[in-house]
């Protein structure tokens, strides 16, 4: 008989980057990118439904009704942080799989619904309900794919998935073109369309075992060995493989004593100033960019070509950032790019020309989201320590 | 924990924006605030924030 003297962490750090941890990245990566899709989708869409319903002047391109107008570019946030609270626990208790499907399939469903909208209310509410499902899969696909990765991997894949965000900015920009500007407004079925990533759902069914760690954790230890046969390539029994311990859960004050303390507040300090700087800019970018009254988007190919350069500037961004956060240091790279933001993003604000704008513009997308890839390795524990609750993995997306 | 607040902060990011905007009838006070507040995380990161490569939060 066999002692168990194996872990889930060690069977996957013995077995190394497999085959299937390409498909695992793959797939978790189109998620995310759908997540950055539906996110920013309302942002670009927003003037052409706030005109139906009364709250924005197409003529001017200014809001009528600023406060309805932010409220339901929030409404998916509102409801994304409500998902990340429940789904995200939930799948800790009940499993990674099952609540992975669960919440591509609401957001889609809530988004396909949203084209039944018929004023502000229930704009609101539908956006809200999708963005629960986008929530719980906002902590349950980086969860997943932690808890494939070999630890040796772990950093380098995670921060590799936040360059599946601004591909979804670009899928968003491609709809709103599509069916807003070449369809002439047609919104309605813009958000039925939206649905499509439903298809990961099945996607996923048919590829993604259950994590193994969950597995491990319910002692349901046949379950896991025969799922790392598939992921590590390697042959496992039950017998060896070790039951994962329940996951002690630290009180919150704990975080406020001792060492801890001054990088808890920093660490804060940085999470607000990040989503604070990112979803002010992004969801309010069409009318702030026409607001500057420099460029005429009259013209909407104009309007689309600023889209476009914002969310191309993302990408070198997460890349310099990806490169410098383990040459430089996380907290140099993390602070550089927050006050090159900063700076940039003031140049952007007092623009009174046309070079000037798009400088500003390109910066302050640039610095932004390079520092979204910094502070995820400089906030998580996720890239040293071993995978445990959804709700501890990142994700204030 | 940070990152609750984070997204507590996502979600008042469009409403402050639209309160500022509402307020000054333009966007360059909501923009400059945004650009204050990325400059203000990147200051107090350098100030106080401590290296946390190879650290482990637990």
């Amino acid at each position: 008989m066999v002692g168990a003297t194996r872990t889930v962490e060690d069977v996957l750090r013995g077995g190394g980057f497999t085959s299937f941890h390409r498909r695992v990245v793959l797939i978790t990566g189109f998620a995310w990118t759908f997540v950055a899709f539906e996110i920013i989708l309302i942002s670009l869409v927003l003037p052409v439904i706030g005109s139906e319903f009364g709250i924005f002047d197409l003529g001017t391109f200014t809001p009528r009704d600023p406060f309805a107008y932010g409220a339901v570019a929030a409404a998916t946030l509102v409801g994304s942080l409500i998902g990340s609270l429940t789904l995200g626990r939930l799948s800790d208790a009940r499993g990674r799989r099952f609540l992975f499907q669960a919440s591509v399939l609401s957001y889609s469903a809530f988004t396909a619904l949203t084209a039944l909208s018929f004023n502000v209310p229930s704009l609101f509410l539908l956006r809200m309900l999708a963005g629960v499902g986008l929530g719980g899969l906002l902590v349950i696909d980086p969860a997943i794919l932690s808890e494939y990765l070999p630890p040796q991997h772990r950093g380098r894949y995670m921060v590799l998935l936040d360059f599946f965000w601004p591909a979804g900015f670009l899928v968003a920009i491609a709809f709103w073109y599509v069916f807003v500007i070449q369809l002439g407004g047609a919104w309605r079925l813009l958000f039925v369309a939206a649905a499509f990533p439903a298809f990961i759902a099945f996607l996923f069914r048919r590829t993604i075992p259950e994590s193994p760690f969950y597995l491990a954790r319910q002692g349901r230890l046949q379950e896991a060995s025969s799922v790392l046969r598939t992921v590590a390539r390697t042959e496992v029994s039950s017998a060896e493989l070790a039951a994962e311990p329940a996951i002690p859960r630290a009180p919150m004050s704990a975080l406020f004593r001792g060492d801890l303390l001054r990088r808890a507040i920093v660490t804060i300090g940085v999470w607000i100033a990040l989503n604070f700087s990112y979803y002010g800019l992004f969801l309010w970018l069409p009318p702030a960019l026409a607001g500057f009254g420099i460029v005429n988007f009259g013209n909407p190919n104009t309007l689309a070509l600023f889209l476009v350069f914002s969310a191309l500037a993302q990408f070198p961004g997460y890349a310099a950032s990806f490169l410098l956060v383990d040459r430089w240091g996380r907290k140099r790279t993390l602070a550089l790019f927050l006050i090159l933001g900063g700076l940039s993003g003031y140049v952007f604000a007092t623009a009174r020309d046309f070079w000037t704008l798009v400088v500003g513009l390109f910066f302050v997308s640039f610095f932004n989201l390079g520092a979204w890839g910094a502070v995820y390795p400089y906030t998580s524990r996720r890239n040293t320590a071993r995978p445990g609750s959804a709700w501890r993995k990142e994700s204030a997306r | 924990m940070a990152e609750g607040v984070g997204k507590v902060t996502a979600v008042l990011a469009p409403l402050v924006f639209a309160g500022l905007y509402a307020t000054t009838g333009g966007v360059l006070w909501p923009l400059t605030s945004v650009a204050v507040l990325m400059l203000a995380g990147g200051l107090i990161a350098a100030a106080f924030g401590p290296e946390t490569k190879g650290a482990s939060f637990t």
